[in-house]
C-alpha cells in the first residue's frame, strides 16, 4: 500500500512534470533538446541584418531552423568492426547511475517481468479467447460421419507432459530442470481426420513454442494462479483434470501471455532442435555451445502464431489482427470484410469463425502480422537487441524504450486494448487528413467492436451476463481502463489522439485517484513523445506484485531518482538493453582473416557503412520507402515546373520498398511520431501533422542494426530474402563458402514460401533459409529478382475450406502468394557488381555472417560482464521454482551432429 | 508584361532607401541561406547510391517573350550544383547556383549574367536570383525572387526587383490550381512609382509523365504596365526533366 500512495505522491506532484522519470528523460534533461551542430549554426547574428527586415526575417528563420532540424547520426570515428569491442551497456536506470550489484539486478528482474508479467492479460487470453481450448472435430470410431467435439487443452498439455519420455508428471516436475522436457518447437498431436471449423488440422501441428526442462508451462504462456476467491469456472485449467497426472494441489490457472512468446528461443541455431534445456541464466545446459541468455531476445522465429490463435476457443477476438481476406492485399477489401464480420458474426457466426481461422492459418511460422488491419503484413518476429538501436520497431515510430515496451503489453499482449481503434473513437483520427486510407474499423463503433471481441468467448458461453460486463469493461465504461489489463497495473493517458478515450472514459477514470496523467507527467522528453507515451490512450506501470516483490518503498529510499510506476517498463529495456547477440557456433570454421577484411573494405567502399555504421551498424535514422509523393504521403505529386527540383532529395535513397505497407503507419509516422535526435535517441518536437507535411518526418523504415545475421535468414523487414539449397539436394562436406555460393540455380531453393511449404510437408527435414545464400540473395541484383519471382509465385496451399467461395462470394483460392501475405522482399535494392559465389559478394558475405564475433578483436561476451553463476542472482525476484520431479537420469547434453549445424544452415567457410 | 518590359528612365539614383535596403535584405537572405544549408550538407550522411544528373528544358511563352531555358543539376552529397542557360528574345543568359533541400522545402540560389548579342554586351547581372519550392500536403507553394542589375554595367539603367509566387492546390493526380502574384518593382532609374507590373490571376496546371504543363491567367493591376491594354495577361509554360 505505502508503494501505491509513493507513486500516487510521484505523478501527483508538479515538480514532477521536469523530473526525468526515464532514463532518456534525465538524458534530456542533461542536453538541451536542439538538434546537431548543424543545426545550431543557422542562428542569424541579428546585428548583421538590416533593420526593417527583421520581423520578416525572423519568420525567414524559424522556416530555416526547422528545415535545419534534419538531425545528423552520430560519428562512430574509426571504430572497427572487425576488432570491436562494442561499447558496453550504462549502467543507467531512469537517468539514476545504479550500483554495479543493482544493474545486475535489475536486468534480472527486467527478464523475470519480460518472461513472466502478464499484467492480467490472462483474463484476455483464458477468459476470452480461450487459449488452446478450441473444439476440434475427432472422427468417432464409427459411423464415418460422425465427429466427436473435444478441447485442445488436453492435447496442449499431453505434448508437454510427454516431452522427458515420461507421463503423467506433468505438474509434479515433468523431468525436472536438467531433464529432458524440453522443446523448441512443441508439436500438438492430433487423431488423423481432426477438422476444425470444418478444415483439417495436420495430425503433427508445430506450434513452435518452446518449453524449459521441467515446465509445465510453454515460455511466454504461463499459468497463472487463478485467485481462491475467484468462482470456479469450467474453461480454468485445471491440472488434476488433464489427464497429465497429479496436481499439487487444488490451483487453478488462467494462461497469460508474454513478451517471452515471441522474443524467446531454445533453438539458437535455427536447425530445429533446440540448443538448450532452459533460458534460466543459472541452468546452462551442459556441452551446449550457447548461454542461456542466448535464448533471451532472439526472436522465436519458428511460432506458429496462426495455429496459436486459431486453436482458441474464441478465435474472434484477433480477428482484425491475424486475419483478413485471404489472397489480397488491398486496404478497402479488408474494410470490406471487416464489415462483412461486423454483419455477420452473430448471424453466421460459425461462417465467420472459419473464415477468420483460415486466415489465421496464413501466417508463416515465425512471423506475425501485427498491424492490426485485417490486411497482411506479416513481419519476421524481431531481434531485440535494443542497446543504441532506436528508434524501435521496424519503422522507427516509436523512439523511447519504455513506449515500445508499453504499446507491446496494451495492444499485442491484449487485444482488447485495440478498442482505440474503433470507428467512434480514433479511427476518424488515424485518418487526420482527408487524403489519408480510412481506417478499416471505419464501419465498426467501439461497442460492436468489443461485442464482437467476447460474444463466443467462454466467459460468455458458460455465463452470459459476462457479455455485456466484458463488454464494458473493454470499452473502459466500467472501470474507466480500455482494455482488460488490470487497472492498478495501467495509466491512462490523456492527450491520446483522435479520442482513443472518450470524455465518458476519461471521465470515468479520473474517479480514480491517479489514474490518469498526461504525456509531460512522464517528465524528460515525454511531453515531446506526446501521444506515443500512450499508444492506445494506456500505458502500463509497475504492478503491486512486483513493487512489492522487489520492495520498491526501499529502493526508492535508495535512489530516490527513480519513479517507482515506470520500473518496471524500464527494467525490461535495461534488460534487453544489456543482450549481445550469441557468438557463430565456435565450432564452426571461422573464415581466413583476410577474407574478412576484404569484406570490410567492400562493405565500406559500397556504401553499406553510410547507414549500417558503427558498433551497432545502424545510423538510427529513418529511411523513406519511397521518393513517390503518393507513395509516402498519401497525396497525388503536384504537377511542378520547376524542372531543377530532384523530389526526394537530402534524404538519401529511398528503399523503395512495398509502398502499401506504409499504409499501417503513415500516419503515425508522418503525423505523430516526434522529430528526434538519432545521437541520443531523444525526442526534439512534438510529433503534428505539420511535421508530415512539411516533410520534417518521413515514412520509411529505420535502418536496421545488423546483428545476428548468421541466425536470423530471413531477411529484410518482412522476412521476404530467402534462398536454400533444395532438400534434395546433397551437401558436399568440401562446400566452403564461395563454393556453396557458387551453386548452380536448379541447387537452391527461391523464396519462403517454397522452403515453407517444404517445412509443411517435411517437418522433419526443418528446412530453413541458407544465411550465406540469403545474404548473397540481399546482395546480387540477379539473385533478388528470383527471390522477388519467387515471393510473387502462388506457392502456398491456402487453408482448406468445406466452402467452395470466400467471404465475397468469390473462389476460394487454392494457393496463394507470399506476396500477398505481405512477403515481398521487395526493397532495398543496394547490390554489388558481381556473380554468384564471387570473390567480391563471397567475401562481402563472410564478413557480414561474422559481425557479432569481432573475429580480429575480443568479444567480451555477456556471461563474462556478469558475476559467476546463479549466486549473483541469489536475492534476485525470480517466479518460484517449479517443483521437481524425482532426478529423471537424463544426460547432459552432448555435442551432436543435431547441434553442428550442416554447412546447409551455417554457411561454412574455408580457414 | 511578364517578362520584362520597357520602362522610361529615371534620373539615377532618384530612388535609394527603400529599394537599397531590399536589396540588403536579399542579399543577406541568400547568404545566410546558403550558409545553412551548407552547413547541413557537411555534416549529411553520404547517401550509398547518390542520384543521377538530370536536365531539364522549359519554355516560358506569353504575348511578348518567349524564354526557352536548358538547364541541368549535378547532384553532389545532398546538394545539386545547378545551371541553366536561357534564351530570351536576343539575350542569353546564364545561371549557376547551388539547390538545397530539407524536407518539403527546396531552395536554389543562382548567380546569372546576361548578354545581348544586339548591341553586343553583358547588359545585366542577376544577384541574386531565389527559387523556393515548399510543398506542404495538397499545397504546392514557389516563389521567385530576382534582382537585376543594369545600372552597374551601363549607368542610368534600371535596377529592378521581380519576384512570382503561386500557390497550388493539388486537387487530383492531374490537376491543380491557385492563384499566383507577380511583381516588378523599380529599384533604381525606374518610373515614378517604382511599380513596373503587378500581375494577379490563376494557374492550372498538370502533367504527363515526366512533361508539366502549366497556365497563367491574371489581370494587370498596375495601370502603368497595363497602359491601354485590356490588363488580361497570361502565360504557358512547359517543362519536361530527364534523369
Amino acid at each position: 500500500m505505502k508503494v501505491v500512495e509513493r507513486a500516487r505522491v510521484r505523478f501527483g506532484r508538479r515538480r514532477a512534470i521536469t523530473r526525468p522519470l526515464t532514463r532518456a528523460g534525465a538524458a534530456a534533461e542533461r542536453r538541451p533538446a536542439t538538434g546537431s551542430g548543424a543545426a545550431n549554426s543557422c542562428k542569424p547574428t541579428r546585428a548583421d541584418l538590416p533593420t526593417p527586415a527583421r520581423p520578416a526575417l525572423s519568420a525567414l528563420l524559424l522556416l530555416l531552423t526547422a528545415a535545419c532540424a534534419h538531425q545528423q547520426p552520430r560519428d562512430w570515428g574509426d571504430f572497427d568492426l572487425l576488432r570491436g569491442p562494442r561499447p558496453e551497456p550504462e549502467h543507467v536506470l531512469q537517468g539514476v547511475t545504479l550500483a554495479d550489484n543493482d544493474y545486475r539486478q535489475f536486468v534480472r528482474w527486467g527478464e523475470a517481468w519480460f518472461r513472466g508479467a502478464t499484467l492480467g492479460d490472462e483474463r484476455t487470453a483464458t477468459d476470452v479467447a480461450g487459449l488452446m481450448q478450441g473444439e476440434i472435430e475427432v472422427p468417432c470410431p464409427a459411423p464415418a460421419s460422425c465427429y466427436e467435439r473435444r478441447s485442445v487443452l488436453p492435447y496442449f498439455a499431453h505434448a508437454i507432459d510427454a516431452l522427458d519420455g515420461v507421463m503423467g508428471n506433468l505438474f509434479t516436475g515433468n523431468g525436472g530442470p536438467s531433464g529432458r522436457g524440453y522443446t523448441s518447437d512443441l508439436v500438438l498431436n492430433f487423431p488423423p481426420g481432426t477438422r476444425l471449423l470444418g478444415i483439417a488440422v495436420p495430425e503433427h501441428v508445430h506450434t513452435g513454442l518452446d518449453v524449459e526442462a521441467g515446465s509445465p508451462w510453454p515460455i511466454g504462456l504461463p499459468g497463472i494462479p487463478v485467485p481462491r476467491d475467484e468462482a470456479d469456472r469450467p474453461y480454468f485449467v485445471h491440472p488434476a483434470e488433464l489427464g497429465t497426472g497429479p496436481a499439487l494441489d487444488a490451483t487453478r490457472y488462467r494462461i497469460g501471455i508474454t513478451c517471452a512468446l515471441c522474443h524467446y528461443s531454445l533453438d539458437i541455431d535455427w536447425d530445429g532442435r533446440a540448443d538448450l534445456r532452459s533460458a534460466w541464466p543459472d541452468q546452462p545446459t551442459p556441452g551446449s555451445a550457447f548461454e542461456p541468455q542466448d535464448a533471451w531476445a532472439v526472436g522465436n522465429q519458428d511460432l506458429h502464431v496462426g495455429w496459436l490463435f486459431a486453436l482458441t476457443a474464441n478465435p474472434m477476438l484477433g480477428f482484425a489482427v491475424l486475419s483478413g481476406p485471404i489472397g489480397v492485399h488491398d486496404i478497402d477489401r479488408s474494410a470490406r470484410w471487416v464489415e462483412w464480420v461486423r454483419d455477420n458474426y452473430e448471424r453466421a457466426p460459425l461462417a465467420v469463425k472459419r473464415e477468420v481461422v483460415r486466415g489465421m492459418l496464413t501466417q508463416p511460422p515465425g512471423f506475425a502480422d501485427i498491424s492490426p488491419n485485417a490486411l497482411y503484413d506479416n513481419v519476421q518476429f524481431p531481434l531485440l537487441y535494443t542497446r543504441h538501436v532506436w528508434p524501435y520497431n521496424y519503422d522507427g515510430s516509436l523512439i523511447n524504450a519504455s513506449d515500445r515496451n508499453s504499446s507491446v503489453w496494451t495492444t499485442a499482449l491484449d487485444f482488447t486494448g485495440l478498442i482505440g481503434l474503433a470507428g467512434d473513437r480514433s479511427a476518424a483520427g488515424q485518418a487526420p487528413l482527408y487524403w489519408e486510407t480510412t481506417s478499416v474499423y471505419r464501419g465498426l463503433s467501439a461497442e460492436q467492436f468489443a461485442d464482437l471481441m467476447v460474444f463466443d468467448s467462454p466467459a460468455v458461453r458458460f455465463d452470459p451476463s459476462q457479455r455485456k460486463i466484458l463488454r464494458d469493461d473493454i470499452l473502459g465504461t466500467s472501470d474507466g481502463v480500455p482494455g482488460l489489463l488490470r487497472p492498478d497495473c495501467v495509466s491512462v493517458v490523456d492527450g491520446a489522439p483522435g479520442g482513443m478515450v472518450p470524455p465518458a472514459v476519461l471521465a470515468k477514470a479520473r474517479l480514480t485517484e491517479n489514474l490518469v496523467h498526461e504525456p509531460r507527467e512522464f517528465g524528460g522528453d515525454a511531453a515531446e513523445r506526446g501521444a506515443v507515451v500512450a499508444l492506445v490512450g494506456t500505458r502500463v506501470r509497475t504492478s503491486p506484485e512486483i513493487a512489492a516483490q522487489i520492495d520498491l518503498p526501499a529502493l526508492l529510499q535508495r535512489y530516490p531518482g527513480l519513479n517507482g510506476p515506470e520500473l518496471m517498463n524500464e527494467a525490461v529495456s535495461l534488460m534487453l538493453d544489456s543482450l549481445d547477440p550469441p557468438r557463430r557456433d565456435p565450432r564452426l570454421p571461422r573464415p581466413a582473416a583476410e577474407q574478412l577484411r576484404a569484406g570490410y573494405v567492400l562493405f565500406k567502399a559500397n556504401g553499406c557503412e553510410t547507414c549500417h555504421r558503427g558498433p551497432f551498424l545502424t545510423d538510427n535514422l529513418i529511411h523513406r520507402l519511397s521518393t513517390a509523393r503518393h507513395d509516402e504521403t498519401g497525396l497525388p505529386a503536384t504537377p511542378s515546373t520547376a524542372a531543377w527540383r530532384s523530389v526526394g532529395r537530402g534524404r538519401g535513397p529511398a528503399l523503395g520498398t512495398q509502398p502499401d505497407r506504409m499504409l499501417n503507419s503513415r500516419v503515425l509516422q508522418l503525423y505523430a511520431a516526434p522529430n528526434y535526435d538519432p545521437i541520443s535517441g531523444l525526442a526534439v518536437s512534438s510529433g503534428s501533422p505539420l511535421n508530415g507535411l512539411l516533410g520534417d518526418r518521413i515514412a520509411g523504415y529505420k535502418t536496421a542494426p545488423l546483428r545476428y545475421l548468421w541466425g536470423s535468414a530471413p531477411y529484410l523487414h518482412d522476412g521476404g530474402v530467402a534462398v536454400t539449397l533444395q532438400p534434395d539436394v546433397p551437401l558436399d562436406d568440401n562446400d566452403d563458402l564461395a563454393a556453396l555460393l557458387r551453386r548452380p540455380e536448379r541447387d537452391k531453393l527461391y523464396g519462403m514460401g517454397a522452403i515453407w511449404s517444404d517445412r509443411e510437408r517435411e517437418p522433419s527435414r526443418h528446412l530453413w533459409p541458407n544465411p550465406a545464400l540469403s545474404l548473397q540473395a540481399l546482395l546480387l541484383r540477379d539473385e533478388r529478382a528470383r527471390v522477388l519471382a519467387a515471393n510473387r509465385s502462388r506457392n502456398v496451399a491456402a487453408p482448406e475450406s468445406d466452402w467452395s467461395v470466400d467471404a465475397f462470394g468469390e473462389p476460394n483460392a487454392e494457393f496463394i502468394s507470399m506476396e500477398s501475405l505481405g512477403v515481398s522482399g521487395i526493397g532495398h535494392d543496394f547490390y554489388i557488381d558481381d556473380v554468384a559465389g564471387g570473390e567480391q559478394v563471397t567475401a562481402l558475405v563472410a564478413f557480414l555472417l561474422s559481425l557479432d564475433d569481432f573475429p580480429l578483436g575480443s568479444r567480451r561476451s555477456w556471461a563474462a560482464s556478469q558475476p559467476t553463476a546463479a549466486g549473483a542472482y541469489a536475492d534476485a525476484a525470480t517466479p518460484e521454482p517449479l517443483p521437481t520431479n524425482a532426478e529423471s537420469g537424463a544426460e547432459p547434453l552432448q555435442p551432436s551432429a543435431a547441434q553442428t549445424p550442416p554447412a546447409q544452415t551455417q554457411a561454412g567457410v574455408s580457414p | 508584361m511578364i517578362a520584362q518590359a520597357p520602362a522610361p528612365s529615371l534620373r539615377a539614383g532618384e530612388d535609394s532607401g527603400c529599394g537599397c535596403a531590399l536589396a540588403r535584405w536579399l542579399y543577406a537572405s541568400a547568404l545566410t541561406l546558403s550558409a545553412c544549408f551548407a552547413a547541413i550538407s557537411v555534416g549529411h550522411a553520404q547517401a550509398p547510391f547518390q542520384d543521377r544528373p538530370q536536365g531539364y528544358v522549359r519554355l516560358d511563352t506569353d504575348l511578348r517573350h518567349n524564354q526557352v531555358w536548358l538547364g541541368g543539376a549535378l547532384p553532389v552529397g545532398p546538394i545539386d550544383l545547378q545551371g541553366d542557360l536561357l534564351l530570351e528574345d536576343r539575350r542569353l543568359r546564364a545561371d549557376a547556383g547551388v539547390a538545397f533541400y530539407a524536407g518539403a522545402l527546396s531552395i536554389l540560389p543562382m548567380l546569372g549574367v546576361s548578354f545581348d548579342f544586339g548591341p553586343k554586351q553583358v547588359d545585366r547581372l542577376i544577384v541574386p536570383r531565389l527559387f523556393a519550392v515548399l510543398e506542404a500536403g495538397p499545397l504546392y507553394i514557389e516563389s521567385w525572387l530576382e534582382l537585376t542589375l543594369r545600372d552597374a554595367l551601363r549607368a542610368g539603367a534600371r535596377d529592378d526587383f521581380y519576384t512570382r509566387d503561386f500557390v497550388l492546390f493539388t486537387a487530383h493526380e492531374y490537376l491543380a490550381i491557385g492563384p499566383q502574384f507577380e511583381l516588378r518593382y523599380a529599384l533604381q532609374n525606374g518610373p515614378g512609382r517604382h511599380t513596373l507590373e503587378r500581375p494577379f490571376g490563376g494557374q492550372i496546371a498538370t502533367h504527363w509523365g515526366a512533361s508539366t504543363f502549366a497556365l497563367f491567367l491574371g489581370y494587370e493591376t498596375s495601370k502603368l504596365a497595363r497602359g491601354d491594354d485590356s490588363g488580361v495577361v497570361g502565360r504557358f509554360t512547359f517543362a519536361r526533366r530527364w534523369q
